[in-house]
């Protein structure tokens, strides 16, 4: 599909284009902005590496499973480390050829993230996010995590930001504990009330 | 024979009135018209809007919880179309083929033409998708009666090996997703030995990973990471949404039934081979209209005929791929994989049981996915554009902290387990990587639903048969689906094969 690109998806366009052809080809390059760019062909090859070693270690901890039950998980894995090492050859055949994009037809950049930076930054913050719920309860940290991601990517305008908080928390509240009557990561400050339905954690097996 | 029939498409007429009872009609609005934004907001899918709607739907009535999921496919598929006319760009990957005219309709001011056409091509697409559910799905129901271990086994593989080969540009790619899938459901206790795989000692995996969460992570989160890189600040503007009038499709409807028929054949084929999907329907009818038109140069460049192929192909797949996945328990899709999510949620098994003893589920289901098509008309065109679709001058940038938390929140009430949470944003992290290496997401889920199958049911194949393997082979039906699956993992070789055979003749004359 070959359109010209609306202003709607320029920054995701723009942002492919920061590091030169020939530095992507190289397979480990760094970029005008001094980013390391890995190629696609290169974190095929790692991706099937890596998967091959999983298969070894998930083989070895079938060792003691009696054989009625290790048997089709080891057919699967079998099947899993063959394809690996077709992936892993083909991968390298490909680089070798200095083929390093994902179609394989021209050495055009190609790059793992989007936006590494900010990448990073959601990471960091949804971590902090799930961290946040379990500390400070949902609702505190799920308003918390809303204002700082809109705030970190740019977007400045609070009062939007706090009216679209506000509406969503309102549908959680009507939907998990009106309606569902499920109980959520209790607030930091409202605990020891009896009004509030308690987080239970459950144990498996 | 007339006995025959009432005992097969009977249960339609009683399901119908559990269907038009209120909170199933209010799930259905609700579900069309959420699926619809969805649809309209490029880089959300209606994958993802029903992999998040699962949690919520748990204490709702199971035909409830369908009737939304239902109106999201149908929805969705239809928004994909709205900012595909108005802006180019597809809002789901099978409306590419809706930007090739409906955007140059729009260019020449005929936008709210191109919006209705495309409304009621969706709408007749769905219908008759629904039907050829209706007539199809319970006949094949009863053959699957006909299956022994065996057979369920070899559905299992063949079912699994389509969607991983053909699915997706790469079947390495595809085949090492269903393997991960396939590992994913095995982890946590043995059910006959009671031996522990893949669990680590944790004593949270013992009980296997459920399939929410697993789906939520991969689904939910890495679109949603995305819509947070692109850090799009800016929605649209008022006028990028401002639509006139328009003509009437019914003034010119004799123009467009070749198209209709077209699609509503190539859309229901599609539909019913697992491993295809809404694109390839879209493209075929798309491309078999533009084939036999006398203007076919008039294609590309604003041909109403064309809007109604790519809209009317693309939704008559949409029930279609749930012929095999109620019958067989094998998806014909990606999104019909997640509704089969749904439904092994709500604790309802796929295949003629689920026809037996829950008649009014799964034919209301049916009923169900032929109102939310005609509902389109009533809520899709123009009328979309100028109220739901308005959802699109939100800046992309809030709409992703809303995804995670409904993600955490859907996730955590399933077992109030903040590990699961934990798994989910892991998952996430591997969806994430896995779209970026190009590698599909709907084998990993249906390896997750049809690995426990496969493995039981060959376990107890060999014990009926005393560890004989040639049993896997001795039916007809198993030779048969044995057969389509070598074929299917042969494909692309054998493509392989023909294309060089090509390149070396031409090369040659």
């Amino acid at each position: 599909m070959d359109w010209p690109a609306p202003p709607y998806v320029a920054p995701v366009l723009s942002a492919a284009s920061v590091v030169p052809a020939a530095s992507a080809s190289a397979g480990l390059a760094y970029g005008s902005r001094m980013r390391v760019v890995v190629s696609y062909a290169v974190l095929e090859a790692v991706t099937a590496a890596v998967l091959l070693l999983l298969c070894a270690v998930l083989w070895l901890s079938l060792a003691e499973v009696p054989e009625s039950a290790r048997l089709f998980p080891q057919a699967i894995l079998l099947v899993f480390a063959v394809l690996c090492t077709v992936f892993l050859a083909r991968s390298l055949r490909r680089l070798r050829h200095g083929r390093t994009d994902p179609s394989g037809d021209a050495p055009v950049p190609w790059r793992f993230f989007r936006h590494p930076t900010r990448f990073g930054l959601v990471v960091a913050l949804l971590v902090g996010y799930v961290a946040a719920v379990q500390v400070a309860g949902y609702f505190s940290g799920t308003a918390t995590m809303f204002v700082a991601l809109t705030v970190l990517m740019g977007y400045r305008a609070m009062m939007p930001i706090l009216v679209s908080l506000a509406a969503f928390l309102a549908f959680i509240w009507v939907v998990f504990i009106l309606a569902f009557e499920r109980p959520l990561p209790q607030e930091f400050f409202l605990r020891g009330s009896l009004h509030v339905p308690v987080s239970v954690e459950t144990v498996h097996g | 024979m007339a006995e025959t029939l009432w005992t097969l498409f009977g249960p339609l007429w009683h399901a119908l009135s559990v269907v038009l009872q209120w909170q199933n009609v209010v799930a259905i609005v609700v579900g069309t018209v959420a699926g619809m934004v969805v649809g309209s907001l490029p880089g959300l899918s209606a994958t993802m809007a029903i992999a998040i709607l699962i949690p919520l739907t748990f204490t709702l009535d199971p035909l409830v919880a369908l009737g939304m999921m239902a109106g999201i496919y149908n929805g969705a598929m239809y928004g994909g179309a709205i900012p595909a006319i108005l802006l180019r760009i597809p809002g789901t990957p099978p409306s590419i083929v809706t930007t090739f005219d409906g955007y140059p309709m729009a260019q020449r001011g005929q936008a709210a033409y191109a919006l209705k056409i495309a409304c009621v091509s969706s709408a007749i697409g769905g219908t008759v998708s629904a039907i050829s559910l209706m007539l199809f799905a319970p006949p094949l129901a009863q053959v699957t009666l006909m299956f022994g271990p065996a057979e369920y086994f070899w559905v299992a593989v063949f079912g699994l090996s389509s969607i991983a080969v053909l699915l997706g540009a790469d079947p390495i790619k595809g085949l090492m997703s269903a393997c991960f899938g396939l590992l994913l459901g095995m982890v946590g206790l043995d059910m006959v030995t009671g031996h522990e795989r893949f669990a680590f000692g944790n004593r949270y995996l013992l009980d296997g990973l459920n399939l929410i969460v697993v789906l939520t992570g991969l689904y939910a989160i890495p679109p949603a990471i995305m819509m947070a890189e692109d850090a799009l600040t800016k929605g649209l503007s008022a006028k990028d949404l401002a639509i006139g009038p328009g003509e009437s499709v019914l003034a010119n409807w004799r123009g467009f039934v070749p198209a209709w028929l077209r699609g509503g054949f190539f859309g229901i084929l599609v539909g019913i081979l697992p491993g295809t999907g809404g694109s390839m329907a879209a493209f075929l009818a798309y491309n078999e209209t533009k084939r036999s038109a006398r203007d076919q140069n008039s294609f590309g460049k604003g041909n109403p005929v064309g809007v109604a192929a790519a809209e009317c192909g693309n939704n008559a797949d949409n029930a279609a791929a749930m012929i095999p996945a109620l019958t067989l328990g094998v998806p014909g899709s990606g999104v019909s994989a997640v509704i089969l999510a749904g439904l092994l949620v709500h604790g309802l098994q796929p295949g003629p049981q689920l026809f037996r003893d829950n008649p009014d589920i799964v034919y209301g289901f049916m009923i169900q996915m032929l109102l939310t098509s005609v509902l389109l008309i009533g809520f899709g065109g123009p009328f979309a554009v100028r109220t739901f679709a308005q959802v699109l001058r939100l800046p992309r940038v809030l709409l992703a902290p809303m995804i995670f938390g409904l993600a955490v929140v859907g996730v955590y009430t399933l077992n109030n387990s903040l590990f699961e949470v934990w798994l989910m944003l892991g998952f996430g992290l591997v969806g994430y990587a896995m779209d970026r290496l190009k590698f599909p997401l709907a084998p990993v889920i249906l390896g997750l639903i049809l690995g426990g199958m496969a493995e039981q049911q060959l376990r107890l194949t060999l014990l009926i048969n005393l560890g004989d393997w040639t049993a896997l082979f001795r039916s007809p039906i198993s030779l048969i689906l044995f057969g389509l699956t070598l074929l299917i993992l042969l494909w692309p070789i054998l493509r392989a094969w023909r294309d060089r055979a090509r390149q070396m003749a031409d090369e040659r004359g």
